[in-house]
């Protein structure tokens, strides 16, 4: 007996001392557990709470009388920058009627770089389908212009695109917040974090299912398990979310809690952008800002937080509604709002229309974006910060060059069945690009097939032989800075010899033909141009010298290395392609080179500026020169290699010129309006790693790039005005006899009309001799000139 | 090869008395436009097609509203919006006139010459208006140091419009710091 209880003596003096141990140790173990939690609470919700990703903006749209309104889309532009049809005058900023003879648009608001866009109701009178006039509606007052805000058209996010319109608490209507309240957690400023009743009606359920279905979450605990946890049913997230509501209860006031829950929540999903917190949920489904929505549409809102899916007006408009109405009525049983709001917030109408799905748009555009950004930003501050990034893309412009070259690159296939591959990596590639030549605006850039197959930009990132689209600066270096062997400048009216040549190259004389065998002896420079002849270029780049011609290329703007050999002339050099878009722009700029751009602001979240790409400038050509290189290039497309333009309908003033590689590898066709300049390639990748050629092409540029641009062109340009190109001072125009060269005369009647640069006009006319007067008088006036 | 550009050697006495008039407020310090901006008229005559005169006024808005913000000082800002008037109508020379001034006015005088450049280019006939692009050229030849340029492009100025105030001061300006000849 004595044994026994001095056994239990023992026993319970040893439990005494694992206790004495193990009480301490749990408590200390214990604390710690929540001072991590601590940590990790206040860490996150001190700093930086949301990775921000940034978000590319297109260019906004101005809108002018005299617009044809189709031509510039303007329908499916509303649409995309989620403005709703009404059946009366717009009331609210994102509303417009359209009738046969006006359209009436309430703009949104929109922050601009420098300023804040109030938006304002404004009437275009239409006139055959043309803007008649723009007014302020109803005031009446006359426009000018009014600018259509920017299209959003990417984000820049680290895993998943959470897009979020962060609000204060202060911006918040109260009938939002009791809505909220009403819905998720009526006695949220009662309680401590967690509901202890809710917490056990929960438990005993998940035990009679033996699994977990019930959560009996406070609106603390939500934003907890959305902020720090995941979204498993475990009893350990559970019990980790619990200890962390408490914290989080005693650590911050309810109103920050409130404020960082409703800047959390999900509420829809929008193609690859996912619609987080109530600024953002308010805008998708409302048009509106938080401060500006209803009793009734902050009820729909709130009652979508339970199952953003199931109670979607878009998706399920009557258990929307119900939803809705079951909220209206409990705010009335909490005596939030009274019964005469009941009813009016009842009979409001729901939301029509689910805004256009945000879907990976102009993808090499972005890219490019991306990769010129990331010069200046870390990307990790690209994907978090919030930035606003403002672009130079029309995205009417950028739609149709996605449409008409995959289906150009169809239609080929379709033509010629030896450019069919099976293998999508294989298949047929093109480009497409679109400048505008003044500003070096990237307007639209499309840098392959499809996207999803390859993600190479061909436009940015490919380096092709240019084949005869290198001409023009053979042309260029002649007209500008160097004179015939005779001692006279090059004009477009001067004879060269196209006839076969041969020339001492690295590789041993190389002898290049024209692309049809044929030799035409003595020619202009004009038909050598406008016919694309390869032996006429190449005795003019071997007369003026090969070096001019590459700091000829190099101050238009091309960047990639130019090998100084004669065959540098047909294009044999590798250049990026929109080096070469670039480098004619100074053509049609009148000589001024302008540098690329596809970002024109860059702002923070906080709206300021942090960068502004201002046009720059540089002089390459006098404005004759380039006009008389313009002139050239649009007699490649009234008479030369590029005439399928017009005979394909395009009827602007254009100028172009088509290129074809020797080794049939590569075909372009570039031309330019006096206000838009458009590059296409067309051709088949390199081996993985470069380690086999491309495949043969086997078409030229007028039969495989032209046709593309020219679709393009037409409909960029649908609606737009049309423009002439500038004869600038100094340029004289006579009718030349083609055959001599000479001024049109009696012996010649028939002639072409060319512009000169003045003092450099032929001075004799067919017929007429060079006698020693004319040859001092002559002299003389190119002495003074 | 040489170069065929003149090269203008910048002596010492110019840029002392060139430094102690811009410290004097002598020669038109940057900070504002010249009060009284003439109003911006259509560029090119004749034109029937009214969607280009809509995109000329719409540009000529834009630049008006550019005009107020250089007035204000807010010369980033009005520089975009050149550059944006620009944008809608390429041809438009005021754009690219007061794109070069806001250049001028931020001190920026190698990036101001080329817009205007272009505003001579599109300006072929308005006398007033090109004297005006002389006499700013003439402004940033000064502010380069290059009085012989400087004085020629006033001059060049007062051959197109005789009442040009800017050229008429700054070729006095220049003509004072003139050193008697030997």
């Amino acid at each position: 007996m004595q044994d026994l209880s001095s056994g239990i003596s023992h026993l319970w003096s040893y439990r005494r001392r694992i206790l004495i141990v193990a009480v301490p140790l749990l408590t200390i173990l214990f604390a710690l557990y929540l001072a991590a939690l601590y940590v990790i609470i206040t860490h996150r919700f001190e700093g930086q709470r949301w990775r921000l990703p940034s978000k590319v903006y297109s260019d906004s749209v101005i809108l002018y009388p005299g617009q044809e309104i189709n031509g510039i889309q303007l329908p499916d532009r509303l649409r995309r920058l989620d403005y709703r049809p009404v059946e009366g005058p717009p009331q609210h900023p994102g509303e417009y009627l359209l009738e046969p003879a006006s359209l009436t648009l309430y703009l949104h608001d929109f922050e601009y770089p420098d300023h804040l866009f109030k938006g304002f109701s404004v009437r275009l009178d239409l006139d055959n389908g043309r803007i008649a006039a723009i007014r302020e509606w109803p005031a009446e007052n006359r426009l000018a212009l009014v600018e259509l805000e920017p299209e959003l058209i990417a984000a820049f996010y680290d895993q998943a695109w959470e897009e979020r319109d962060l609000v204060r608490l202060d911006d918040v209507p109260q009938h939002l917040i009791d809505a909220v309240l009403a819905a998720e957690d009526s006695r949220f400023y009662q309680h401590g974090g967690i509901e202890p009743r809710s917490l056990l009606r929960a438990a005993w359920v998940n035990l009679r299912e033996g699994a977990i279905v019930q959560g009996g979450s406070t609106l603390t605990q939500q934003l907890v398990k959305n902020f720090y946890l995941n979204q498993s049913r475990t009893l350990s997230r559970k019990l980790n979310e619990i200890f962390m509501a408490i914290l989080l209860d005693l650590r911050y006031s309810k109103d920050e809690i409130l404020e960082a829950y409703l800047n959390e929540i999900y509420f829809a999903q929008s193609g690859t952008m996912g619609v987080y917190g109530i600024g953002q949920a308010s805008r998708f489904y409302f048009g509106k800002r938080p401060q500006e929505m209803t009793l009734g549409e902050s009820a729909l809102l709130a009652g979508m937080i339970k199952s953003p899916n199931i109670y979607s007006p878009f998706h399920n408009p009557k258990r929307a509604a119900a939803r809705k109405a079951y909220l209206l009525d409990r705010m009335v049983k909490l005596n939030k709002i009274g019964l005469e709001d009941y009813r009016k917030a009842l009979d409001e109408p729901m939301p029509s229309g689910a805004p256009v799905q945000q879907e990976r748009f102009a993808p090499y555009f972005v890219d490019f974006v991306r990769q010129q950004l990331a010069e200046h930003y870390d990307p990790g501050v690209l994907t978090s910060e919030g930035f606003r990034i403002f672009t130079t893309l029309d995205t009417e412009q950028q739609r149709t060059a996605e449409t008409v070259l995959s289906k150009g690159l169809r239609g080929l296939e379709s033509a010629y069945p030896h450019l069919r591959r099976d293998e999508p990596t294989a298949k047929l590639q093109g480009i497409l690009i679109a400048v505008q030549p003044q500003t070096g605006q990237i307007k639209a850039m499309v840098g392959g097939r499809n996207y999803a197959v390859s993600q190479f930009n061909r436009a940015v990132q490919a380096r092709r032989q240019p084949g005869s689209l290198f001409k023009p600066f053979v042309y260029a270096a002649a007209l500008s800075q160097a004179v015939t062997p005779e001692g006279s400048p090059y004009t477009a009216a001067t004879r060269i010899e196209d006839s076969p040549v041969s020339l001492a190259s690295p590789d041993g004389l190389w002898t290049p033909q024209n692309f049809d065998k044929v030799y035409h002896g003595s020619v202009t420079l004009r038909t050598a141009l406008e016919n694309s002849l390869n032996a006429a270029t190449v005795r003019l780049a071997d007369s003026i010298g090969t070096e001019r011609v590459i700091a000829m290329a190099e101050s238009m703007g091309i960047r990639s290395p130019l090998k100084n050999v004669p065959s540098l002339a047909l294009g044999t050099s590798e250049v990026v392609p929109l080096e070469i878009a670039i480098a004619y722009g100074t053509i049609a700029n009148g000589g001024i080179r302008v540098e690329p751009i596809a970002v024109k602001e860059v702002v923070s979240s906080a709206g300021h500026v942090l960068e502004r790409r201002t046009l720059e400038m540089t002089p390459a050509l006098t404005p004759q020169q380039a006009y008389l290189l313009t002139t050239l290039l649009e007699g490649v497309v009234e008479r030369g290699t590029g005439r399928g333009v017009v005979s394909r309908g395009f009827t602007r003033p254009v100028a172009g010129k088509t290129g074809t590689t020797s080794n049939d590898k590569d075909a372009w066709f570039l031309g330019f309006t006096p206000d838009l300049l458009g590059l296409v390639w067309v051709g088949f990748d390199a081996g993985p790693a470069g380690e086999s050629s491309p495949a043969d092409l086997k078409l030229t540029g007028s039969q495989a790039a032209l046709p593309i641009w020219t679709d393009f062109m037409k409909q960029a340009t649908a609606g737009q005005p049309v423009s002439r190109f500038a004869v600038p001072p100094g340029i004289v125009f006579e009718t030349i006899d083609p055959v001599s060269g000479l001024i049109s005369g009696q012996g010649c009647p028939e002639g072409v009309r060319e512009a000169f640069i003045q003092g450099t006009e032929p001075q004799l006319r067919c017929g007429e001799s060079d006698g020693l007067p004319k040859k001092i008088y002559r002299w003389f006036k190119q002495l003074i000139s | 090869m040489k170069s065929k550009r003149k090269f203008y050697p910048v002596r010492p006495w110019w840029a002392i008395a060139a430094a102690l008039l811009l410290s004097a407020g002598c020669i038109p310090s940057p900070g504002g436009p010249p009060v009284g901006e003439p109003p911006l008229t259509p560029i090119t005559g004749g034109t029937t097609d009214s969607s280009q005169t809509g995109q000329q006024e719409a540009s000529l808005q834009l630049t008006d509203e550019g005009r107020q913000l250089l007035d204000e000082g807010r010369l980033d800002e009005a520089a975009s919006v050149f550059q944006k008037a620009i944008s809608l109508y390429p041809n438009n020379p005021y754009a690219y006139y007061y794109l070069g001034r806001s250049r001028y006015l931020k001190k920026d005088y190698a990036r101001s010459l080329t817009p205007l450049r272009q505003a001579e280019l599109y300006l072929s006939g308005d006398s007033v208006w090109l004297a005006r692009v002389y006499a700013l050229r003439g402004q940033i030849d000064e502010a380069l140091l290059q009085p012989n340029d400087a004085r020629n492009q006033y001059q060049k100025a007062l051959s197109f419009d005789p009442r040009n105030a800017e050229a008429r001061e700054g070729l006095e300006r220049i003509q004072s710091l003139t050193p008697p000849t030997e």
